[in-house]
Formats: C-alpha cells, structure tokens, sequence
C-alpha cells in the first residue's frame, strides 16, 4: 500500500516549514520532494519506506536550502527579533516549554505528533534504533510535562505571593 | 496533565499555514490517480458486502440503547408543568423523578413522525443534550437543553432516529440547572415556554450514558466488522524480503553479464565508490565529486537503460551493490569515505546511513546478525547464567544505552548500569562484530522472538523492573546504585523496552497468539441482555452498599473518580481496535490488564465483558454526581476491612454507614442487607450464633459495624433482634416468605 499523498502533501509542507520558516519556499522544497519522489517510480512500497523516502527528501532539501541561505551574501533585510517558534505555536505555556528543548527534539514532537510519523519511520530518519527513539520521546514528553507543572506551580505559588503582598 | 492530553495540547498548539500550490501541482502529477489505485486494495464487492453488515450490525445495537438502559425509569413522582400552545391541544410537559418528558398531541393526527437527534458524546463525554423536532406538528420547532457542566465537554452533532410514537422525551445529563426551552415555529406556535428544573434525576444522566456508550459501541462494532473481514497474514517464521522481481529479471542480469556496467566512476572496478559518487551526484554532494567525476557519471549513470539518468538508476545501482556484495562491515564505516580534501564530513556519514537503511529496508543487516550468531556460535547469554533469554536482550540494551552515552571512555559507560564486567564484555564482543548496525538493539530482539517464540510474557516489563532491581541490589556500591537507578539509562527502560518489544512483535506478525477478546463485546447483543445488566448493576450496588465488594477502582488510583469510567471506555475502545495492554492507546500495561483479568463485578467468570464496563459506568456515573454517599470513604472503608489488618479508625465505615442510612431515608428503600454479621464475606452459621450472642450478652460479643448494618435483615432500620437472626437462617437454608 502506498502513502496518501494529498495526505502527505501538507505533512512534508508542515514539516519544511518548520524547518525553514519562509512559507514560499517550503512549498518549492514540498514540490521539489514530491517530484523527486515521483521520479524514483517506486511507489507501491510499504507506506513506511515511502515515508521514510519522503522525509529523506525533504530533509536534504531543506537542509541544502539552509546551507544556501547561510553562504548568501549580506542584504539590506535585517532580520528581526521576533520569535519563529511564536507563528506556529499558539499555547504560550507549551511554547515556553518548547523553546527549552532542542532543536531536533522540537522537530522530532512535530514530527511525531503533529505529522504523526511513526515511530519506525522516525528511527530510520534519525539513525537510531525503536527503542531508543521510544525512549527519546517518552523523554522528551516527560519533561514538557514536568514543565507544565512546574509553570503552574509557579504561577501558583506568584498568586500566593501576590496576595499576601496585597494584604501587607 | 496526563501525557495524553499533553500529545493532544501539542497537536493542538502547531498552527501551520496552508499550502497554496497543492490542488494544481497534485493534479499536475496525477495525483488523483494515484489515490483511486491506492483505494482498490480492497476489492469492491467485497467492500460493499461490509458495509452492508456493518450498518446492519450498527442498526441492530443502535435499537438496543432505545430501551431504558437498566429498568429504573418507571418511577414519576415529581411535577407536572402543562401549558397550551396555539394549534397544539395538549402540550404536557411533565418531570418525572428528574425526566422531563414533553407530550404534543394534536386531533385527527396520530400517525405522526418525530425526528431526535441526539448529540453524540465524545468518548471523555458525559453529558448528553437532547433536541427534539416534531416535524408534523411543530414545523419549526426546536427544544433545546442547556447545561451547566463545567467538568465535561460535548462534541458536535451527531445522527437522527425517527420514532412513530408522538411522544418525545428531552433529557439532560448532569448535575447543575438545567434549563429547556421550546421555540416554536411562526406556523402553529405563539408561546415559548421555559421550564427551568432545579433538580436533576442522575439516572436520566446514566441513561444517556448507557445510550452514549451504545452508540459508541455500535460504529465502533461496524468498523470492527470491516476490519475483520480483510484476511490477515499469520507469519510464524522469517520469510526474507525479497528484492523488486523486475530488479532481479531484467536489471541486475544485465549488470550481472556486463550488457550495462556498474561502473559509473568508470575507474575500473565495480565497489562502494560508485554508489558514493552517484549518491554525492544526485544529491549535489560537491564537497565529495570533482566536477569531472560528475561527468563520468551522468554519462554512464544510465543504469536502467531508459536514455535517462534518474534517481531511480541509483536506486537500482545500490540495492544492485547490495545484493551481490551482502553485508561488508567497512562499506558502513564512514571514514571509507573522505571528501574532496581528505576529511571526513557530515557528507560521508549521511551516505552510510543512506545505503544502512537500504540494507535495512531488505533486512539485510538482520540476516547479517542472524548468520553471525549461528555461524560463529555468538551466545545470547550475555549475562551467562546458562540461558539466552528476554533478560539477557534487557542487559543488551542497557550495554547499548551507556555504551552509546560515552562512546569514548568505557569506564565512564560501565558506571551507567548495573552490569558486570563479562556481561560487558560479551555484549561488546557481538556489537563490535556488527558496529555499523546503529539499530542492533532491535535486530537482536527479532532474532530472538523468531528464534526463541513469542508470548506477552516475553515484554512483561514489571518482570524487566524486577530484574533491574535485583542487577541494582548487586551492585556493592549503594550510592552509585542509587545514581545508575536515577540516571538517563535506566529510568523508564524496562517500560520503553516491554512497550517497544511489543510493536516489534506485533510488526513480525507474531502477536497472533494473542486471545480474541471480542466476546466481551459481544455480550450486549444477547437476547436478555438489558435483564441481566439491570440485574447485575442492582445485586454490585446492594453489595457495594453493604460493604460486600469494593466500589470499581478501574485504574487503580485509591480512588473513584470519572476517570475510572473513561479507562473502561479506553478498555473497550482497545478491544475493538484489536489491542493489547502493550499497544493500549491510552491505559497502562498495569490497568489494562487489571481490566481484562480482575474486573468481574458480576461474577460472571469473565473479566471486563461489557456487563462489568456498564456496571462501572453506572457505578461511576451515579456516585461521582452525589454527595450522599461517599464512595470513595466505602472504598477505603473496604480496602481497610480487606487489607489484612484490623484498622483502628472505623470512622470511615461509620460515615460509609450513615451515608447509606441516609440515602435509605430519602429514597424510601432500603439496601439490602446480606446477614454477613461478622463481616468475613460468608453467610454462615456463626453469624446466626453471633447475632444472638450479641443480643444475649452484649458486654462480651459485639458486632463490628459493618456486621451491625448487615445483620440487619429483618425489618431493616429498627436495629438487632432475634428477628434478625431467623431471617439470616432463612437467607441459609434459602426459605422465602
């Protein structure tokens, strides 16, 4: 069985905007993906290893794409302070906690819960065995929710701090 | 935030922006077409067949939650509101014990239909709203419920029944206001008439529930059907994947005689360096291809002979390469592959990792394994107590983790995990044989589940807790025991292991020996099922009361709370997708299967059948929405009374006691009592003995206060008597009045 991919269209489009913030050129390396895919004629595989081939793609793409942009020279753009990782995530508490994780552990919450990729599928792309990227992710998920906690025990505890300031 | 809700929050919080371009370039490609290849898998008769069975099956459930849901509705005690509409003669409106039932009647009509449509609930839902249209009569009308309930949440609408009778029920589910409104239409209707009830039956809640869950039950049960019907399957031993048929009848014995050579570098020899230039060609790799390399491979890159140099050439050149060449540890080995300069680059292990997952892909890493073990005679018993099994794969794993956690200095590794130092050493000496293999944890667990069987036992990972303990405690270092049971390595591993173990397992087709648990499910399509399911909430309630059997503490948190509901809702969700404790989408191994063996409320013999799941959902439903009785105080009453020791504090059973005294006195019934004097949940003799010992000579023997409230048979709330005592010998020798 093949990968669905009007489905897989708007994962990998996700998936390089992510990497690469500039929605234009995420859908050019979308395509560029989708056609070098197209043209391996080897569809028909298992949905893991087309996945798998996807994100490969996709992968190198963007990253030859970042290498362009790094050896670009100098133009009057200057780039602003604001915050990329705010355009995409809309929980402020979660993207607090998101910011403190790294960048391939961000790509790797995205990839797996947003896009849903599946765990097998992950641990080709990332060069590791199922186990460890299990691990990895109960890892990661543990602590964004020690995270969770803890800013709602701060804010908890702020609220106390406050009320007592008010009342003295 | 449980770590579900915590994946749900992340789906939740990417916001992405939509791509532009997607319907013209997937048009473009043909992409339709492809999509109605990818649906022909199944064939079309037989999909049709399905879904005909599906929605008769779903048809067949969706009457059964039409009937009250266990026979406790035919009380009406509570007030009648009536008003007049204009063009309608009778509109009643009553409440009855909490139901608010609404009748329209109009004359020279009686055949009337009536269209319900009722919101679905979504599997954490608990509350239900109903919308009632009589289309006949009331054309534009709409009643609608609101609710106050802050805890739960409503999903959008759901699907419509027509029913012939006239009259329409509108319920609500939960505590709180409830107000209902019916807005007629401009044709028959000039008033509106709001009827506003302070108090709420829970068992129209309950009833909802039952219907809600049903439902649920009921697409869930059709999908089921049509996934049962797609044969699957059954590999019991290694079947190798086989490269592509075209590959090996027309490509690769082309290569092989030398019609079209393999040789894309043209430097005379047919090796890895081919596949790495044509891999650092097609990827724009400069840094590891000369501009002339690059010439010499678009000219000879022709691999498939089609008058073109595609990816696909490369592809075919490497699984090629692979194929005649297997397994060569060095081709793996990064530091094979210099660039331009001399050094090693980013480059040079991204082409090892592309041609491991090639060989991946075709399990050729895997069969590399399997014949190193065989063929070398390669142990599994790593830890070398005389039997290669599941512990020995742990402490593979555990070799792996601290190995891979400080590659470099092995002393720093060992100090990780509890492991001695020949277990170390025969991990390593397999490892150092397949270096490359950066997945050689999962390799290995699939040459053991191939070689050495399959069974849930095999990834039971409080075992694998145990046997870490027990590595741990033989570690003469307490303290660096306590820092390698605190560090990264070991926490959580052996649940990640018995987890990933499993899917594994289940990907190899080996978990068909798990038990089919769909007749636990099936029991709601029994002929008396409604019976025996009020039957069975009614005798667990009376003993729950009595303090016979423990309120149902599904997940097993000490206490009673909705989210013992949703773990049965989540338990069944499973059996219907076909999983297990180790695949459960959202309960733990550890619930999970207190579920499939320890939840027989009905004593039935099996554990978690549907009567069990819809005892809980009244049991939970019911008692979280009072406040006159306290479960979780009878739970802990009878946890404490079970527990093995005598507790000091009865507080507990005497609030329990009170509570369920005053629930009598307002219902006007009474729990029945068991005649179990001295609470040891047998009614035998010496209770007869004990009751009449405690009237006679009450400074010597004295009832316990569970004893006291279920000695209590005979004209229950006048206190202990003789009468007492005779009607437990009558319970005894089953004389009825």
């Amino acid at each position: 069985m093949s990968v669905d991919l009007n489905e897989q269209y708007d994962k990998i489009f996700r998936y390089c905007y992510f990497k690469l913030r500039n929605r234009t050129v995420a859908e050019d390396i979308t395509q560029e993906t989708f056609l070098r895919f197209l043209e391996m004629q080897n569809r028909g595989n298992s949905i893991v290893k087309e996945m798998h081939y996807l994100y490969t793609i996709a992968g190198n793409l963007c990253a030859d794409e970042f290498r362009k942009k790094q050896t670009e020279e100098l133009t009057d753009n200057i780039p602003d302070d604001k915050d990329h990782e705010d355009d995409i995530l809309t929980n402020v508490a979660l993207g607090s906690a998101m910011k403190k994780l790294s960048a391939e552990d961000r790509e790797l919450i995205m990839l797996r819960y947003v896009n849903e990729v599946p765990v097998n599928v992950l641990s080709k792309l990332y060069g590791i065995s199922r186990f460890t990227m299990s691990r990895r992710l109960r890892k990661i998920l543990s602590f964004l929710k020690n995270e969770f906690n803890g800013e709602e025990g701060y804010h908890e505890e702020e609220r106390i701090k406050e009320s007592h300031s008010g009342v003295l | 935030m449980k770590k579900n809700g915590l994946k749900k929050a992340i789906r939740e919080s990417f916001e992405f922006p939509e791509p532009v371009r997607k319907t013209k370039f997937l048009r473009a490609q043909g992409i339709p077409a492809e999509e109605e290849h990818r649906r022909q898998f199944i064939p079309l008769p037989l999909r049709i067949t399905a879904a005909a069975a599906a929605c008769a099956l779903a048809i067949g459930v969706w009457n059964i939650g039409r009937q009250p849901a266990v026979g406790r509705h035919d009380a009406n005690k509570s007030d009648i509101i009536t008003s007049e509409e204009a063009g309608v003669n009778d509109i009643t409106t009553s409440g009855a014990d909490g139901v608010i039932a609404t009748t329209a009647e109009r004359p020279g009509i009686t055949d009337t239909t009536q269209t319900t449509a009722i919101t679905e609930l979504t599997s954490s839902a608990s509350a239900a709203i109903t919308t009632v249209r009589d289309t006949s009569q009331i054309p534009a009308s709409a009643a609608t419920t609101a609710m106050n309930d802050i805890s739960y949440q409503t999903s959008t609408s759901a699907s419509a029944v027509s029913r012939p009778a006239v009259r329409t029920t509108v319920t609500s589910a939960y505590a709180g206001n409830v107000t209902t409104s019916a807005n007629q239409g401009p044709q028959n209707v000039t008033t509106t008439t709001t009827i506003i009830i302070s108090d709420i039956d829970k068992e129209v809640a309950e009833y909802e529930r039952s219907i809600a869950m049903k439902k649920f039950l009921a697409s869930a049960a059709a999908a089921a059907s049509l996934v049962n019907i797609v044969p699957t399957g059954v590999q019991a031993a290694y079947v190798p994947p086989e490269f592509d048929q075209y590959y090996l009848e027309f490509v690769f014995p082309a290569l092989e005689s030398g019609e079209i050579s393999p040789d894309v570098n043209n430097d005379g020899v047919f090796d890895r360096y081919d596949i790495c230039d044509f891999w650092a060609y097609f990827l724009g790799r400069d840094t590891m291809i000369t501009p002339e390399e690059k010439e010499v491979v678009r000219s000879r890159g022709d691999v498939e002979g089609d008058g073109a140099v595609r990816m696909n050439d490369f592809v075919v050149l490497e699984q090629y390469y692979l194929y005649k060449n297997g397994i060569i540890p060095e081709d793996f080995n990064m530091y094979s592959y210099p660039d331009n300069n001399g050094d090693i680059t980013m480059d040079s292990y991204r082409f090892t990792e592309d041609l491991k997952n090639t060989a991946i892909e075709k399990d050729l890493i895997y069969q590399f394994t399997a014949d190193l073990i065989e063929k070398e005679n390669i142990s599994l018993d790593f830890n070398e107590n005389g039997k290669a099994d599941e512990y020995d794969l742990l402490e593979y794993q555990m070799y792996i983790y601290s190995k891979f956690s400080d590659p470099f200095n092995d002393d720093a590794a060992k100090a990780l995990v509890p492991l001695t130092d020949s277990t170390w050493e025969n991990c390593d000496a397999l490892h150092s044989k397949c270096f490359f293999d950066s997945r050689s944890e999962d390799t290995l667990f699939k040459y053991y589940i191939y070689n050495y069987g399959f069974d849930a036992a095999t990834v039971n990972y409080i075992k694998f807790y145990d046997h870490m303990e027990e590595l741990l405690s033989a570690v003469p270092d307490k303290d660096a025991a306590n820092e390698m049971r605190k560090g990264m390595v070991l926490i959580d591993l052996p649940a990640a292991y018995a987890a990933t173990g499993r899917e594994i397992a289940l990907e190899a087709d080996m978990a068909e020996q798990d038990e089919d648990r769909q007749y636990k499910l099936d029991r709601m399509h029994d002929e008396n099922y409604e019976a025996d399911l009020a039957a069975a909430c009614e005798e667990f309630e009376q003993k729950m009361l009595a303090g016979q059997t423990a309120p149902p503490d599904v997940n097993m948190d000490g206490t009673i709370t909705i989210a013992d509901y949703e773990a049965v809702m989540d338990y069944s969700s499973d059996l219907q997708a076909k999983r297990n404790a180790y695949n459960s989408a959202n309960l733990t191994v550890s619930v999970w299967e207190h579920i499939d063996t320890e939840l027989d409320l009905n004593g039935d013999g099996v554990s978690g059948d549907m009567l069990d799941l819809q005892i809980v959902e009244y049991i939970v439903t019911k008692y979280t929405q009072t406040t006159d009785v306290d479960i979780n105080a009878l739970l802990q009453a009878y946890n404490d009374a079970h527990s093995g020791t005598v507790s000091t504090d009865v507080s507990e059973a005497v609030t329990a006691i009170k509570q369920i005294r005053y629930l009598e006195s307002i219902t006007g019934s009474s729990v029945k009592r068991s005649g179990d004097a001295d609470n040891n949940d047998e009614i035998k003799m010496n209770d007869v003995v004990l009751v009449m010992q405690s009237i006679a000579d009450p400074g010597k023997y004295q009832l316990s206060e569970w004893g006291e409230f279920n000695a209590d048979m005979n004209n229950t709330g006048d206190g202990i008597t003789v009468m007492d005592a005779l009607e437990i010998q009558k319970t005894l020798l089953e004389i009825e009045e």
